[in-house]
């Protein structure tokens, strides 16, 4: 696939023969001058930096508001104030905001209700809050390079806890990241390879939530290829080296393979995962297994209540999710998936309600009566109730 | 036994497609292997829906017993037809024993690339329960009840089935659907002895394997150096939007892809070069787009303008042209109005917006360098897009994306864009199409670029 527009001279030919060379070192040449005028542009940290990395064991932290203790270099909060907060403090040794970039906070136990927040005071007495955001269960590092308060000696660090706490929160370490270049180009590349899992978004699209959104991977790439490219055309033109369509082809199908790396790092992460969770199951265990096993072991315990032939199932849920995936685990059954029950004059005697995760509908135990919106009702048996969930037969 | 079975489940629809495919009048010949290999997975695989609706037709009580031995039949006439057809099966590693230096090098690390990540996805097939929101809310409902009952029960809106107005009848959030995609899992199922909405998956796999063998013959067909076709073909199986929809199998917008691209990489070549068999698997694949999803009657309407150019260049050109303005003026009269259109409702409304385009294509990690790459090809070869080697190529190309253009700037599925819910799977469609496409103009640049200089120098 290789295309000479002119007859080469023999050194020129060398070259050509080396053109499987040529497009990598081309694609670095234009990755290295895209990275400096970024740098130059953006880098506002130092270029190298002599303060060492701090770091605290969850020990090391005082609980100051909140019920808790210290338990083999964790921190263990237990319990928030009435107020529904809980505060860890702690008193490093002065230092000077501008040499530390990041801050990693390792936690572990938080449930969905937990929230939480970095605080810390400057010499100057002045205390400045951000909040901790979650990806995929994991505290993400704060960057505060670019937090314009995060400025002149710090006095003191704090880490506040907010929400419900469902069961005890462990707070294992935390560690303040120093601002220097291999530093920020290496957590850049940890971000690039962060596993972004599988979600209910996938299928529609990959927004690579937990990548780097400041250094997008695509965009990078992309503008690399297009350098290299242009740089070879400059090559060509000056007859530095000849035009070689194999070469183009070259940096084209590099950059696309260096994306392609990422991803299949993260398919192989993903894979991973999905391998601890599922693999040597058969299909009903993998979904007993599953983030929404409730779901599934709900619509087991139903369909042992029925009969082989059932007539037809009504299956109610306020919840989008629990409905659709629900109505699936009653299949063969003859199910119907709805979010509001029916006028009663709908359902037929010897039809089944399931309800899951459904408000507004009320059981008269001693009448029977299964009561629901603007006076609708009807006779039914309770054959299952469990956890707030049940299922109803129509008399 | 039942990997055993679920072996010959998975490999009856592939030889039934393949013997058929070489059937004599259909004039294989000259088709390589690979070409045969895709085509006949996705073409066996859509006829073993046929047999078994047609089982069912018949009252026949599906079961694997059933169906396989209608497909042995079917595979033994297909055999018996194409006797006297010399299997041209040359030996696989040819491409890559034809190549010298680095290039072998290249070809083998981009193939091991390919089957890696094959495999990975397979691996995921298999080990993680049916995941994605549609495939458990409107296809493998109809899988499980037709796989329990063996037969094709039917399925009927909501307000129906609460009506109780027909007996046996079921419901999902969407009766109106197809039902080649949920015959597929219940073959599966069929083929393993028992239910299992993850192994009833595997032809998830197959079906991108099937895409990467065609899309690999037919650039090889088209006298794409080993190379260069090969790396196409990776840029296909790697890119993050297909690979996602082989490992969370279930939705049926790979398959829809897969018909539409083989159709369409067929009809070039029939464009091209007249081929009979091309034309003969452009047309069957193209009423298969029908079968698969409620838009494929839309895919396969797009090939009429790009025939109608093959047999009137300039006069079909013209009048294609005279339509579309036609059809956009009438789109811009009709203002905001709604009716029925293949099932949808539709509710007409222009409003452009880009943003979620821009964003999906070309910043978010769904197609790599793809959406580039297209540009590049576009603005490269914009001078000889309607030379006529390429016309009928670009008017199928430019009709199809007018088609989305129709949906999401015109209709109410732009709030499914916007959302981002709708965007990738549309663009799903044509992507493998489009590739194709992408790669031929480059090739047709890379054989005219030597002849242009010459003429060049010749001049100057």
């Amino acid at each position: 696939m290789s295309i000479q527009l002119d007859t080469l001279p023999v050194s020129n030919k060398k070259v050509l023969r080396q053109e499987w060379l040529a497009a990598p070192m081309l694609l670095l040449a234009s990755a290295l001058i895209l990275s400096i005028i970024f740098l130059q542009d953006k880098w506002t940290g130092k270029w190298m930096s002599s303060a060492k990395p701090l770091i605290w064991n969850g020990a090391e932290l005082t609980l100051i508001k909140g019920r808790g203790y210290s338990d083999q270099d964790k921190l263990v909060i237990k319990k928030l104030t009435k107020q529904g907060i809980a505060v860890a403090s702690l008193s490093p040794p002065t230092f000077q905001a501008e040499d530390y970039s990041a801050i990693n906070l390792s936690v572990s136990g938080a449930t969905p209700g937990v929230k939480m927040e970095f605080l810390w005071r400057t010499a100057e007495n002045r205390v400045f809050v951000r909040p901790l955001i979650w990806a995929n269960q994991t505290l993400q590092p704060l960057e505060m390079a670019v937090d314009k308060n995060w400025r002149g000696q710090i006095i003191d660090l704090a880490i506040v806890v907010k929400g419900t706490l469902t069961e005890p929160l462990l707070i294992n370490g935390v560690s303040l990241g120093t601002v220097s270049l291999p530093v920020a180009l290496s957590n850049m590349l940890k971000k690039w390879f962060t596993l972004d899992r599988w979600q209910g978004t996938s299928i529609h699209f990959l927004d690579g939530d937990a990548i780097d959104k400041n250094i997008n991977p695509l965009l990078a790439i992309a503008a690399i290829v297009c350098l290299a490219l242009a740089l070879n055309l400059i090559l060509a033109i000056t007859k530095i080296m000849p035009l070689n369509v194999a070469m183009a082809w070259g940096i084209i199908f590099l950059g696309w393979f260096i994306l392609d790396v990422r991803w299949q790092a993260n398919l192989f992460q993903q894979l991973e995962l999905t391998h601890q969770q599922f693999a040597g199951k058969t299909w009903e265990e993998k979904h007993l297994v599953a983030e929404d096993n409730a779901l599934f072991d709900f619509v087991r315990n139903v369909k042992a209540k029925l009969p082989t032939a059932t007539g037809r199932i009504l299956y109610f849920s306020d919840d989008a999710y629990s409905r659709g995936k629900g109505a699936y685990h009653f299949y063969p059954q003859n199910v119907l998936a709805r979010n509001h029950l029916p006028p009663a004059s709908q359902i037929k005697t010897g039809d089944y309600i399931a309800l899951f995760a459904k408000k507004g509908v009320k059981y008269d135990r001693s009448q029977q009566l299964l009561i629901w919106g603007d006076g609708q009702s009807l006779k039914a048996d309770l054959l299952l109730f469990a956890k707030g969930n049940a299922l109803f037969k129509v008399h | 036994m039942e990997l055993f079975t679920l072996a010959i489940g998975l490999c009856l629809p592939w030889l039934l497609g393949v013997v058929w495919l070489r059937a004599p009048w259909l004039k294989a010949s000259n088709i390589k292997w690979p070409t045969l290999l895709g085509y006949g997975y996705l073409g066996g695989i859509l006829l073993t829906t046929l047999v078994m609706r047609l089982l069912d037709t018949l009252g026949i009580h599906l079961s694997f017993f059933s169906i396989g031995l209608a497909l042995v039949l079917l595979i033994a006439a297909g055999t018996w037809f194409g006797r006297g057809e010399p299997w041209r099966i040359r030996w696989p590693g040819i491409d890559l024993h034809s190549l010298s230096g680095w290039r072998k090098i290249v070809y083998a690390i981009v193939l091991a690339a390919i089957v890696i990540r094959l495999v990975g996805l397979g691996l995921e097939i298999v080990w993680r329960p049916l995941f994605p929101w549609d495939a458990w809310s409107q296809w493998a409902t109809k899988a499980r009840v037709w796989y329990e009952l063996g037969h094709l029960a039917a399925f009927v809106p909501a307000d129906v089935w609460l009506g109780g107005e027909l007996a046996g009848a079921y419901t999902d959030t969407a009766p109106h659907y197809p039902p080649a995609i949920p015959l597929i899992q219940v073959w599966m199922c069929y083929s393993l002895g028992r239910w299992d909405d993850t192994l009833m998956n595997l032809p998830w796999l197959l079906c991108a394997v099937a895409l990467g063998l065609a899309f690999y013959g037919q650039a090889r067909q088209w006298q794409v150096p080993p190379l260069f076709a090969l790396m196409f073909t990776y840029f296909l199986l790697s890119l993050p939007f297909v690979n996602v929809h082989v490992a969370l199998a279930g939705y049926t917008d790979l398959f829809m892809a897969a018909f539409y691209g083989l159709a369409a990489m067929a009809f070039f070549h029939w464009a091209r070069k007249r081929d009979f068999w091309q034309g003969a698997v452009a047309l069957l694949f193209a009423l298969g787009c029908i079968l698969i999803k409620q838009p494929g009657i839309a895919w396969a309407l797009t090939f009429l303008p790009a025939i109608l150019v093959v047999f009137m260049p300039r006069a079909g050109l013209m009048l294609i042209s005279a339509m579309a303005i036609a059809g956009v003026a009438t789109l811009f009269v009709l203002g905001e109005t709604d009716f029925k259109l293949f099932g949808y409702h539709v509710y007409l409304r222009f409003s452009a917006d880009w943003q979620p385009f821009l964003q999906n294509m070309l910043v978010m990690e769904n197609w790599h360098l793809f959406w580039y790459l297209v540009v590049a090809a576009l603005a490269l070869s914009f001078p000889r897009l309607l030379i006529p080697s390429l016309r009928s190529m670009t008017v199928l190309l430019v009709t199809a994306i007018s088609f989305l253009a129709v949906v999401f700037f015109f209709t109410h599925a732009q709030a499914w864009a916007e959302d981002y819910t709708t965007i990738n799977r549309a663009l799903l469609h044509i992507v493998p199409m489009l590739l194709f496409y992408v790669m031929v103009l480059f090739r047709e640049a890379a054989v005219s670029l030597p002849t242009f200089m010459t003429t060049r120098q010749k001049l100057t």
